[in-house]
């Protein structure tokens, strides 16, 4: 099946969601119109990877339910990669958690990491590849992020856990961005994140990993860039 | 505006002055736009989105050339019922699956939806109960219902008088703006032998008889449902060509046979179910193919139904806001050609609870 043949369109009762989950106001209605879940279908057909690559992301949305995952593509130097994003900022009161997520794909891409679902993370995410699509590789690594304590601004810390341990990958501090005095702020205005976040996939040419250069996650307000939750 | 080679022309500028004594006006051309068709009607939408925030604004401005009364009319926020209207199809639904629930049997539940140019219908199901687990008089206890549902006396005085062929008994059910259906389906249990001399000699067989009615009149109709057993694909097929859809509808068509050509590669079509419908006195000429056999679920016919989407015209978020709900269900069964209106037409049938008992044996 092409990606075109599995084009959805918006319901009257999609809500609108940015990339954190957080819910906005649409400009316009979005009924009968595309939804954002067809770029992630086009890129799997463009890059032309496995079909299980649609399978995981039913597997997913069955599992979890729809509008709760948020995913980001990923241009590296001759293929495309994916990212899936997860979050449920209930803590450890949480109803996505990483041991559900798995369990949902575990026919379809095995992983043998063991989680503890004790500790407070507000978020995960898990990178989609060519080769796991394909069933040539397991989930070796899932991204897992706390809060980060005494931090009086939005930041958190990620870790990477795989089998041979948990390592920081890095921390990311949002502040709001001071209004310009030449440019009236947009309505809702994004915040401005600094982070020291490294690209994970180690590779000077992931030149369009719009999350890993704009990781964020509000405290209060929701904020306007969205990409697109599946 | 203008249309020109396809694109929709926007010409923007200023009255300069009157050209003639006949009320022409010179237009000094300023600005144009030229857009695609297609852009034109997503800008129109848009527009209007925009637009519809503004509307008490604009109806209040466009009041102002009227007098105060009818300005007062006009601005008047439409006054909504104290209480919402009783729903005819949900009362009649509820009376249902009341009345079946009372006769304290196990029960098949199987939901379905019609497409077709009329629109999307989803408001459809059907209830099963074999008719032995119903204790005492099946017959009065099951006309009984159909009593409370307002079946016209004289289709229930042939019900009755079909009943004895009943191995299973169908209540079945549907409801839209146009009014409420409800139907009694009398199910055979066709012999073996029977069975398999209707193959060797290419004739169907009755498999059940339905009573359809509509309770807010007298309208009815008697629908007979003839069992093909043991055809092929190419036999099916040809069915659907040359009876089925032999008048038109190539769309529908095509995709029926491609629905046929999914099952099949499940499962031998032979171990599919192909009935054919007929009622007296209308041009209906349906089919319903059993697919259950083939053990498929909705989504697996995403391309297809979402053909079936835009051959009639349905909008995209309308039919999405129903395939998400039933994407994960069972496939039953599919229902198409040309209903007694004379339109063109699908039904889906999906998430039974349970695989139905129909001649499982027979292969």
């Amino acid at each position: 099946m092409k990606a075109a043949e599995r084009y959805e369109y918006a319901t009257s009762r999609d809500p609108s969601l940015n990339y954190c989950l957080w819910e906005y106001s649409p400009a316009v209605p979005a009924e009968d119109k595309f939804r954002s879940v067809n770029l992630l279908f086009q890129s799997f057909d463009y890059a032309g990877i496995d079909a299980r690559a649609f399978d995981i992301v039913d597997a997913i949305r069955e599992a979890i339910g729809p509008f709760r995952t948020v995913f980001g593509v990923k241009q590296l130097e001759d293929s495309l990669a994916w990212e899936f994003y997860f979050y449920d900022y209930k803590r450890r009161q949480r109803e996505v958690s990483i041991s559900r997520v798995l369990e949902a794909i575990r026919p379809l891409a095995r992983c043998d990491l063991a989680i503890n679902e004790s500790l407070p993370y507000f978020m995960f995410s898990l990178d989609v590849d060519a080769e796991l699509a394909g069933g040539r590789r397991d989930i070796d690594v899932v991204h897992m992020y706390v809060g980060n304590p005494g931090s009086t601004v939005s930041s958190g810390i990620a870790y990477a856990l795989r089998a041979q341990g948990t390592t920081l990958e890095n921390s990311t501090f949002s502040s709001t961005p001071r209004p310009s005095s030449r440019k009236p702020p947009r309505r809702s205005a994004a915040r401005r994140t600094s982070t020291t976040r490294a690209c994970r996939w180690k590779r000077s040419s992931c030149r369009s990993c719009a999350l890993a250069r704009r990781s964020a996650w509000p405290t209060s307000r929701p904020m306007t860039a969205c990409t697109s939750p599946a | 505006m203008s249309l020109e080679a396809g694109d929709i022309v926007v010409d923007f500028g200023r009255v300069a002055r009157t050209a003639s004594t006949q009320g022409e006006a010179a237009v000094a051309v300023s600005d144009r736009i030229v857009m695609p068709l297609e852009t034109s009607r997503r800008l129109l939408l848009s527009l209007n989105d925009a637009l519809r925030r503004h509307a008490p604004g604009l109806r209040a401005a466009e009041a102002k050339s009227l007098s105060p009364g009818e300005a007062a009319a006009a601005t008047r926020p439409g006054q909504g019922a104290v209480h919402a209207p009783p729903n005819e199809a949900g009362e009649k639904a509820a009376l249902l699956f009341s009345l079946v629930g009372e006769l304290g049997v196990p029960n098949q539940y199987e939901r379905s939806f019609r497409i077709s140019a009329s629109g999307l219908h989803a408001n459809r199901f059907l209830l099963t109960v074999g008719r032995r687990d119903i204790a005492g008089e099946a017959r009065e206890r099951v006309l009984g219902i159909c009593e409370r549902l307002e079946m016209p006396p004289a289709l229930r005085k042939t019900a009755g008088e079909r009943f004895e062929m009943a191995r299973c008994v169908h209540f079945g059910f549907e409801g839209d703006a146009g009014g409420v259906i409800c139907k009694l389906y009398l199910e055979r249990l066709v012999p073996d032998e029977e069975a398999r001399q209707a193959r060797e000699r290419a004739q169907p067989v009755l498999l059940h008889l339905a009573f359809k009615w509509n309770p807010a009149n007298e309208e009815h109709v008697m629908t007979e449902y003839l069992w093909h057993p043991g055809l092929s694909a190419a036999g099916i097929g040809g069915r659907l060509a040359q009876h089925v859809y032999r008048d038109g509808a190539q769309d529908s068509l095509a995709i029926a046979n491609a629905v046929l050509a999914l099952a099949a590669g499940k499962v031998p079509a032979e171990q599919l179910q192909y009935l054919e419908v007929q009622e007296q006195d209308n041009g209906r000429r349906s089919f319903d193919l059993n697919l259950y056999n083939a053990r498929l679920q909705v989504k697996d016919l995403q391309p297809l139904l979402y053909r079936m989407r835009e051959l009639y015209a349905v909008r995209p978020g309308q039919f999405q806001a129903l395939y998400d709900q039933i994407k994960m269900k069972a496939l039953g069964h599919l229902a198409g050609g040309v209903h007694r209106n004379g339109k063109d037409f699908f039904n889906l049938y999906y998430g039974v609870t349970g695989l139905p008992h129909f001649h499982e044996g027979f292969r």
